[in-house]
């Protein structure tokens, strides 16, 4: 019985010793966004039982990837609504996958809008295009919450950037999300020519010039810019704002700096 | 019935190890080990031909999202073979002894319960060790495989560039693959799930000495792998319950282990997060050893 009793306190014991231990785990994984959120009623409707299953043993990746390429298979059958109910349940489990909130939004944006607008089952043009619009939104506010849960990382910016480019047209949200981008030191080169290019269709014509200005004054040997582009993008902005010659990085008469 | 406070003289390191080794021995010749260890290296290695489990997309980003799905597939499977062959390896040692009556050739020369006891666990966590080591390698060689025939292909794309905008995003791609491929966050994950897998096997341990079911031993872990994942879960629904938390803090958090998710989504782990949860695992570990200790001390054979 003594042994029993010894036993038991045993098991207890870790409670004493790891509660502390465990509550700054459980502090530095909420810090460091580990995991994501918990199975719930409503979730397990969605992913089935299989899957619910899976999660609860602690294959979260595994459950998203699955879903992932479910919402594939509604893809290729025209169930866009399925697809992205796929989508956000996805997103709910791994909401630090940069690699689905990216996709998603593109799917959104690109696919499942283009096939809304030419569906024909839409009775004008103006109905696809506006039910095209309803899919481009979807995508901001899918990449906006996708910013939410990974803000350190440039990729979500850019990419917001370019929806507002291509899909809403408004070079000065996309010059502002290009230009959140920039601040990441990983970003790549292009992404910094596209923010200077965007201030400059945006109007910001004096701003897109320091932009390629202090792009030109880097390390040519060291930052991987595509150097013909910039001095042609530099030419092309002294002339259209006529700087002063002396005032200029490429003086008319010289082919070079 | 031993007294468990004499356990403790003489104890011998050496006849532990001796133990372990034919714990080791005998297990890895079992049929059940080997078609789960056979199954789990054959579907690891397949992870790789998994094409058409693509997510549909072209280009660079397909590549990425096939490494993800290698990564997730495979960490899933060292976790799932690993827990299984944590619990049915370690939930059969007592039984077994008990039914063929080894036990008593062993205990009647001078083996302190104590040490056959820890031998058969050292013996369980060598097995976990050795199939983690073997799967992990499998899965190095799958993502190296995949890793590899993408590079080709993007450094193909790199040599067949018409403007320097399309070399300079397939050169980045590259590096992107590469970074997927040689991730040493990897060997975190890899280790955590060990620790788990350990920790999985002593709580098998301690329900097999004073059980006397193969099934039941199995089941009750089975139990507690789940519970285990949902203590994270369940403590903040009853997180005002001071008396809730206490009992949850009774069964480990399975949760804290996991960190592959993280690992492949990129997310940095430090090492002195990796060295709390291996401490955390390792007090659980001793603890439920000790359980065991006493109980199987106790119990009569």
């Amino acid at each position: 019985m003594r042994a029993i009793l010894m036993a038991i306190l045993m098991l207890v014991l870790p409670v004493w010793w790891t509660l502390s231990l465990q509550q700054r785990i459980e502090g530095e994984r909420l810090q460091l966004k580990y995991g994501g959120a918990h199975v719930t009623r409503e979730m397990r409707d969605v992913i089935g039982q299989g899957m619910a299953i899976g999660l609860l043993a602690g294959f979260r990746g595994v459950v998203a990837d699955f879903l992932w390429i479910q919402s594939h298979s509604h893809w290729e059958k025209k169930e866009w609504l399925q697809q992205y109910s796929d989508m956000q349940v996805v997103t709910t489990l791994q909401p630090q996958s940069v690699l689905f909130w990216d996709s998603g939004s593109w799917h959104m944006a690109w696919n499942i809008g283009y096939a809304e607008r030419v569906d024909t089952n839409n009775y004008t043009l103006a109905q696809g295009i506006k039910r095209e619009m309803v899919w481009h939104e979807r995508a901001r506010q899918f990449l906006l919450r996708g910013i939410e849960n990974v803000p350190n990382r440039y990729e979500l910016y850019f990419k917001l950037g370019w929806l507002y480019d291509q899909k809403f047209k408004d070079p000065c949200l996309a010059a502002e999300q290009y230009g959140i981008a920039e601040r990441f030191p990983d970003v790549p080169a292009y992404v910094v020519r596209m923010h200077c290019r965007k201030l400059a269709e945006c109007g910001k014509v004096a701003e897109s010039y320091e932009c390629w200005k202090s792009i030109w004054f880097q390390d040519h040997n060291k930052v991987p810019h595509i150097w013909s582009i910039v001095e042609r993008e530099i030419r092309k902005l002294e002339n259209d704002m006529n700087i002063p010659e002396p005032q200029r990085v490429f003086p008319k008469q010289s082919h070079k700096a | 019935m031993t007294d468990a406070r004499n356990e403790w003289v003489g104890f011998s390191p050496r006849r532990v190890w001796m133990i372990a080794v034919n714990t080791l021995t005998e297990s890895v010749r079992q049929k059940v080990y080997l078609i789960m260890i056979l199954f789990a290296l054959v579907l690891i290695s397949s992870a790789s031909f998994f094409s058409q489990f693509g997510f549909g997309e072209t280009g660079g980003q397909e590549a990425l999202e096939q490494l993800k799905f290698i990564k997730d597939f495979c960490l899933g499977a060292i976790s799932v073979f690993g827990m299984l062959i944590a619990i049915v390896g370690t939930a059969q040692l007592i039984p077994n002894e008990l039914e063929n009556r080894t036990i008593y050739t062993i205990l009647s020369k001078p083996v302190r319960r104590f040490e056959f006891l820890l031998g058969k666990y050292a013996g369980s966590a060598l097995l976990v060790l050795v199939s983690v080591v073997m799967m992990s390698v499998m899965f190095g060689a799958a993502l190296k495989f995949k890793g590899d025939n993408y590079l080709k292909v993007t450094q193909q794309s790199v040599g067949q560039a018409q403007d320097a905008g399309t070399m300079e995003e397939a050169v980045r791609q590259m590096q992107k693959i590469r970074a997927a491929v040689y991730d040493p966050d990897l060997v975190k994950a890899l280790l955590l799930t060990f620790v788990k897998l350990a920790l999985l096997a002593a709580i098998t341990l301690l329900v097999s000495t004073f059980s006397t079911s193969m099934v039941f031993n199995v089941a009750v872990a089975l139990l507690i792998f789940f519970a285990g994942h949902l203590v994270g879960p369940a403590k903040e629904k009853w997180a005002e319950s001071g008396a809730a938390r206490f009992l949850l803090t009774l069964i480990p958090d399975l949760s804290v282990f996991n960190v592959a998710d993280d690992v492949i989504l990129g997310n940095a782990i430090p090492w002195l997060y990796v060295a709390k949860v291996v401490v955390y695992g390792a007090v659980y570990l001793v603890c439920v050893i000790a359980a065991a200790h006493f109980v199987f001390a106790d119990r009569e054979i």
